[in-house]
């Protein structure tokens, strides 16, 4: 990754207007992606990704602001510059969009017909599917594939004008949970090998957490926060971001599950039911070991999720610790000491 | 006659068609104005009754081929009957394209003119084929109202020799063979229809 921005937007704003009312579906919006991000955008269905993403490639044309992508005011161009420069950012659809008329082989090299000769479309084509997985299936038609084979044709067509940015728009959502997984991964040894840019748009965090380095979530139009991965997964600003990330770790069901526990519901005056999170390093130290060493405290497990996030390990756990209030006090400032987030579940302060 | 006029009207018809998908509000080259007064046009004439139409066009007709009656008179009425009709129906047809499928042509990078070609008259083949067929099969009807003021056929023989000389055999050899030339036609276009749908 370098920082070397290859989109930038300033102060995008997109306004629909209809009949009886108008939509502000962009609220003056700024993003940078750099080369080789993948760069995630979550939100709820209406939250304004889409139309944002589509101001990249000009789709959706913004009521104000610029779009700046690969060194061109997009804005500024031509409408025959405007189609070169489209050729440079590859799209993948929710719903595919392919050609039901033509087989696999031609969905594929329809972008570069008439721009290549036969032979050189024919080894392209050849390599695509191969690059996806699909080289026993070009001359089937769409109607006769799987939703996950159908997109691996989608990245295929997109990447046969050897685009620098992949715009991602939902291409997940509508793929079963281990077909989710395995077009992450796909997109993901892309990104890799090609040092693709990849914007990725979905309202599945779980996505997001697989794959992505950088994400933005959005909200009304705007976008209320954005970072690294790691950053935000550990130290989330907003309720809408803390509760993405809940849901993708399950932890609001963990919580609801864990105060219906005895241990929970008969809890001694000076235990305490935190959440703790930490990220990298401090997961590395025993943490529960030295409590109890140095401080004389248990801690009771209840709730444990590690995740490697970026080849970091980010944890969250639901622990009780027990024993003498100054000392219980005194191990939480020793965890505090070692960034871990604490969190009190029933006091919801510490 | 039914051959020509679905040659000439097919032409236009298909232009105007596309024309009317591409400058609709959400189409690749969306012109309100041009679009209003398209539309307008081909819904009235599409509202005159064709019988009508025959008879108000005649000066029209006499201008275009020098004569208002007999078989090349007929033309063009059934012409400018045909035209909106079939134009309306490749409209439709078109639009049953996915959007989805034009925004990610759009988003290769291909031009407007390329989409219509590679796009829209790809992906509509099957249901255009099937709107021919429908628009094919109305010519022959209309043909033989044609007929019934001079312009000649299968429809003119079945009146003005059948029905006017009590000859019914005539009528009933007419309407089979127009019934064979009707069933030919669906059956030919079926084949294509379910042999561009995949």
């Amino acid at each position: 990754m370098s920082d070397q921005a290859v989109v930038t937007l300033k102060d995008v704003d997109v306004e629909f207007h209809g009949k009886t009312r108008s939509v502000h579906a962009v609220d003056h919006v700024s993003l940078t992606v750099n080369r080789g991000d993948i760069y995630g955008i979550v939100g709820y269905s209406g939250a304004g990704k889409s139309t944002l993403v589509r101001t990249i490639n000009l789709l959706q044309r913004p009521t104000s602001g610029s779009v700046n992508v690969l060194d061109q005011d997009m804005l500024a161009l031509s409408a025959a510059h405007l189609r070169k420069e489209r050729k440079r950012i590859g799209m993948i659809f929710q719903h595919f969009n392919l050609m039901n008329s033509r087989t696999i082989a031609d969905n594929v090299a329809f972008p570069l017909k008439g721009i290549k000769s036969k032979q050189e479309i024919r080894k392209k084509v050849a390599e695509l599917l191969d690059l996806v997985g699909l080289t026993d299936r070009a001359n089937a038609y769409p109607a006769q594939l799987s939703g996950g084979q159908k997109q691996r044709v989608g990245i295929a067509r997109a990447l046969a004008s050897d685009p620098e940015i992949l715009i991602s728009d939902e291409a997940t959502s509508a793929l079963d949970p281990k077909t989710t997984s395995s077009i992450l991964d796909l997109l993901k040894s892309l990104n890799e090998r090609l040092g693709l840019t990849i914007v990725l748009i979905t309202h599945q965090m779980e996505a997001v957490k697989q794959i992505c380095n950088r994400v933005a979530v959005m909200d009304a139009g705007a976008i209320i926060e954005r970072g690294d991965l790691l950053q935000v997964f550990s130290d989330p600003q907003q309720q809408l971001t803390k509760d993405f990330i809940d849901t993708t770790l399950q932890l609001d069901q963990a919580i609801e599950s864990v105060l219906k526990q005895p241990a929970v519901k008969n809890l001694g005056p000076n235990d305490r039911l935190l959440r703790l999170t930490y990220v990298g390093a401090s997961a590395d130290q025993p943490l529960v070991a030295k409590l109890f060493e140095s401080y004389h405290v248990t801690a009771n497990i209840l709730f444990g999720d590690i995740q490697i996030l970026q080849d970091t390990p980010f944890g969250n756990l639901i622990v009780v610790l027990s024993g003498d209030q100054s000392e219980v006090d005194a191990g939480i400032q020793y965890l505090k000491q070692q960034d871990v987030k604490i969190e009190d579940i029933l006091k919801k302060e510490v | 006659m039914t051959a020509l006029t679905a040659i000439v009207a097919g032409i236009l018809g298909l232009v105007i068609g596309i024309l009317l998908v591409l400058t609709d509000e959400s189409g690749l080259l969306a012109n309100r104005p041009f679009y209003f007064v398209l539309d307008k046009l081909v819904n009235i004439f599409r509202a005159v009754p064709f019988i009508i139409l025959l008879a108000i066009m005649t000066p029209v007709t006499r201008a275009i081929v020098g004569t208002g009656i007999g078989p090349t008179a007929a033309l063009v009425p059934l012409i400018a009957g045909t035209t909106p009709f079939y134009a309306r129906q490749v409209q439709n047809a078109l639009l049953t394209v996915d959007p989805g499928v034009i925004e990610a042509a759009e988003a290769m990078g291909v031009s407007p003119l390329g989409i219509v070609w590679r796009v829209y008259l790809r992906e509509g083949l099957s249901e255009l084929i099937r709107v021919s067929v429908l628009t094919i099969i109305s010519i022959i009807g209309l043909t033989a109202m044609a007929g019934a003021v001079g312009g000649g056929g299968l429809g003119n023989l079945a009146i003005a020799v059948g029905y006017q000389r009590y000859q019914y055999d005539v009528i009933i050899v007419s309407l089979i063979f127009i019934l064979a030339l009707v069933f030919l036609v669906q059956f030919i276009g079926d084949f294509f229809a379910r042999k561009s749908h995949h």
